[in-house]
C-alpha cells in the first residue's frame, strides 16, 4: 500500500456551542450548521448536554430516522447505564440516526438529552451529582470514553455539542474537556460580555487547551452612514 | 387482595400515571404500616410489608420525582430485614447500630473495657454532654454497666449488650459490587494531559 492509497483516519472535531445568557441563537447556530455541513456530504454527531431545557429533538430533520412510539434515549440513560454496569457496548441504544432531508449527501446523528417527557429523566436531574460523578465516580474517564466511543463507531467530521447557558457542571464539561473548539455566543449587551469573559478566561486554562471562537449575535443590521453602535 | 397489597398497587399506578398527590398518599400509608410492624415487633406483619414493598425500589427510582426515589424503600427493606433476622427489639437494635453515636460508643466499650465517658469524648469527638446523653440511653436499655470508682465512671458491655453488638455484627450488609469502568475508547494521551496535575476537578468549581 502506497503512501497515497493509504486511508487516511478521519479527524473528528468536537465543536462546543456554548452561551453564558440563552436566548442568543446558540442551538438554532448549531443546528444550522450541522444541516449545512450534512447536506455537503460531511458526518454529524450532535450531543444535546442542554439538560434542563433540551431543544434539538424540536426540529424535524433531527427525529429519529427510524422511530417508535416512545421518544429516545440519550444522554440521561447512557450515565445511568454507565453508573450501574460500566460503560454500555453499544452506543446505538443512546444515538439515533436523524431523519435528515432527502438530499443530504451526508449524515447526522443524535444523542439527545434523555427522555425528557418521562419522570425518570426529572428523578435523573434531581439526583445526580456532578462533582461526585466527576471526582469520586470516574466521570471524566466515562466522558473520555464516550468521545472515543463516537469517533470509533460513526467516525464523524464533526461532533457538535449543545452546552447548557450558565456556569453549569455540564456545561463546564463540555466547554473544559470534551470540546476541540468552543464557539462563544453572546449578545452585545453588558450581562452577556461579563459572561463570556468569565468564561472564556476559565476556558484558556483549561488542560486541554481548546481553541474559542467568539460569535457576537444578533449584530443589527444598521444603515452604512449611520455605521455601528458598539465603537 | 389484603390492605397491603391494594395500597401497593395504587402506589405503583400513581408512579406510572405521575399522580404525585396519590402517590405521597399512598407512600405515607405503606411506611406508616412498616413503621406500625417494626414498633409493635410484630413478625408476621414485618413479613408482609417487606415482601410486599420488595419491588418497590427499582421502579421509585425511575419514575418517582417527588425526592429521594427509591432510598425509603430501600432502607425500610434493610430495617425490617435486620429486625426480622435478629429477632431482637428495634430500639435495642438502633442504639448498637454502626452508623449512629451510640453505635460507636458500644464499640469502644467493647474494645476497650473500663474506658471512661471523658475518654469517649475524646475519642469521639463529641462533647461530654452528647457522649452523657447516649451513655444514658444506652444504660437504660441495659446495653452497658457503669462502675463507680469514687469521681471516675469505668464503663463495659452488659451480656445483653455483647449479644446485641454480636447480633449486629454477625449481620452480613450485603456489599454492592463495584463497577468497573473499562473506559477502553478513552484516548490514553488526553487522559495523560487531563491527569497531569491529579485527578481534574470539575470545571467551573472553585478548585478549578
Amino acid at each position: 500500500m502506497t503512501a497515497q492509497t493509504e486511508k487516511l483516519p478521519t479527524l473528528t472535531r468536537f465543536v462546543a456551542f456554548y452561551s453564558y445568557k440563552g436566548g442568543v441563537g446558540r442551538t438554532l447556530a448549531m443546528a444550522n450548521c450541522a444541516r449545512a455541513l450534512a447536506a455537503r456530504g460531511k458526518k454529524v454527531v450532535l450531543l444535546d448536554f442542554d439538560l434542563e431545557a433540551p431543544g434539538l429533538l424540536h426540529f424535524d430533520v433531527f427525529k429519529p430516522k427510524n422511530g417508535g412510539k416512545r421518544s429516545p434515549a440519550g444522554f440521561a440513560e447512557y450515565l445511568e447505564a454507565c453508573l450501574q454496569d460500566g460503560p454500555p457496548d453499544k452506543l446505538d441504544d443512546y444515538i439515533h440516526e436523524c431523519k435528515g432531508q432527502g438530499a443530504d449527501e451526508g449524515k447526522t446523528w443524535l444523542m439527545p438529552a434523555g427522555r425528557h417527557g418521562e419522570p425518570g429523566y426529572r428523578a435523573f436531574l434531581n439526583k445526580m451529582n456532578w462533582s461526585d460523578f466527576y471526582t469520586q465516580q470516574d466521570g471524566y474517564k466515562i466522558l473520555e470514553n464516550l468521545r472515543g466511543h463516537i469517533i470509533e463507531r460513526y467516525q464523524p467530521d464533526y461532533v457538535f455539542i449543545d452546552s447548557r447557558t450558565g456556569l453549569s457542571e455540564i456545561g463546564g464539561i463540555a466547554t473544559h474537556q470534551l470540546a476541540d473548539i468552543v464557539v462563544l455566543v453572546f449578545n452585545l449587551n453588558g450581562q452577556n460580555l461579563e459572561g463570556a469573559k468569565l468564561v472564556f478566561d476559565s476556558i484558556r486554562k483549561a488542560p486541554l487547551h481548546p481553541a474559542v471562537i467568539l460569535v457576537a449575535s444578533p449584530v443589527p443590521v444598521m444603515p452604512m452612514d449611520k455605521g455601528t453602535p458598539f465603537f | 387482595m389484603n390492605k397491603l397489597s391494594q395500597h401497593r398497587d395504587t402506589y405503583k399506578q400513581a408512579l406510572k400515571n405521575s399522580d404525585n398527590q396519590a402517590l405521597l398518599q399512598e407512600k405515607s400509608w405503606l411506611t406508616a404500616a412498616a413503621a406500625s410492624a417494626l414498633l409493635n415487633q410484630d413478625i408476621e406483619a414485618m413479613r408482609q410489608v417487606r415482601g410486599c414493598c420488595a419491588d418497590l425500589s427499582a421502579l421509585a427510582d425511575r419514575f418517582d420525582s417527588t425526592g429521594k426515589p427509591g432510598d425509603r424503600w430501600r432502607t425500610l427493606g434493610d430495617v425490617l430485614t435486620l429486625a426480622l433476622e435478629s429477632g431482637r427489639p428495634l430500639e435495642q437494635l438502633r442504639l448498637a447500630l454502626p452508623a449512629t453515636v451510640s453505635g460507636t460508643l458500644l464499640q469502644h466499650i467493647k474494645d476497650q473495657p473500663g474506658i471512661t465517658p471523658t475518654q469517649l469524648s475524646q475519642c469521639c469527638d463529641k462533647s461530654a454532654s452528647h457522649i452523657s446523653n447516649e451513655l444514658k440511653k444506652l444504660e437504660n436499655a441495659g446495653l452497658i454497666d457503669r462502675l463507680r470508682r469514687t469521681k471516675k465512671h469505668e464503663l463495659f458491655l452488659s451480656i445483653l449488650g455483647k449479644e446485641v453488638l454480636d447480633t449486629i455484627n454477625s449481620q452480613e450488609v450485603p456489599v454492592r459490587e463495584e463497577v468497573v469502568m473499562d473506559c477502553k475508547y478513552a484516548d490514553p494521551d488526553r487522559l495523560k494531559r487531563l491527569t497531569v496535575f491529579g485527578n481534574p476537578p470539575l470545571p467551573f468549581t472553585r478548585a478549578a
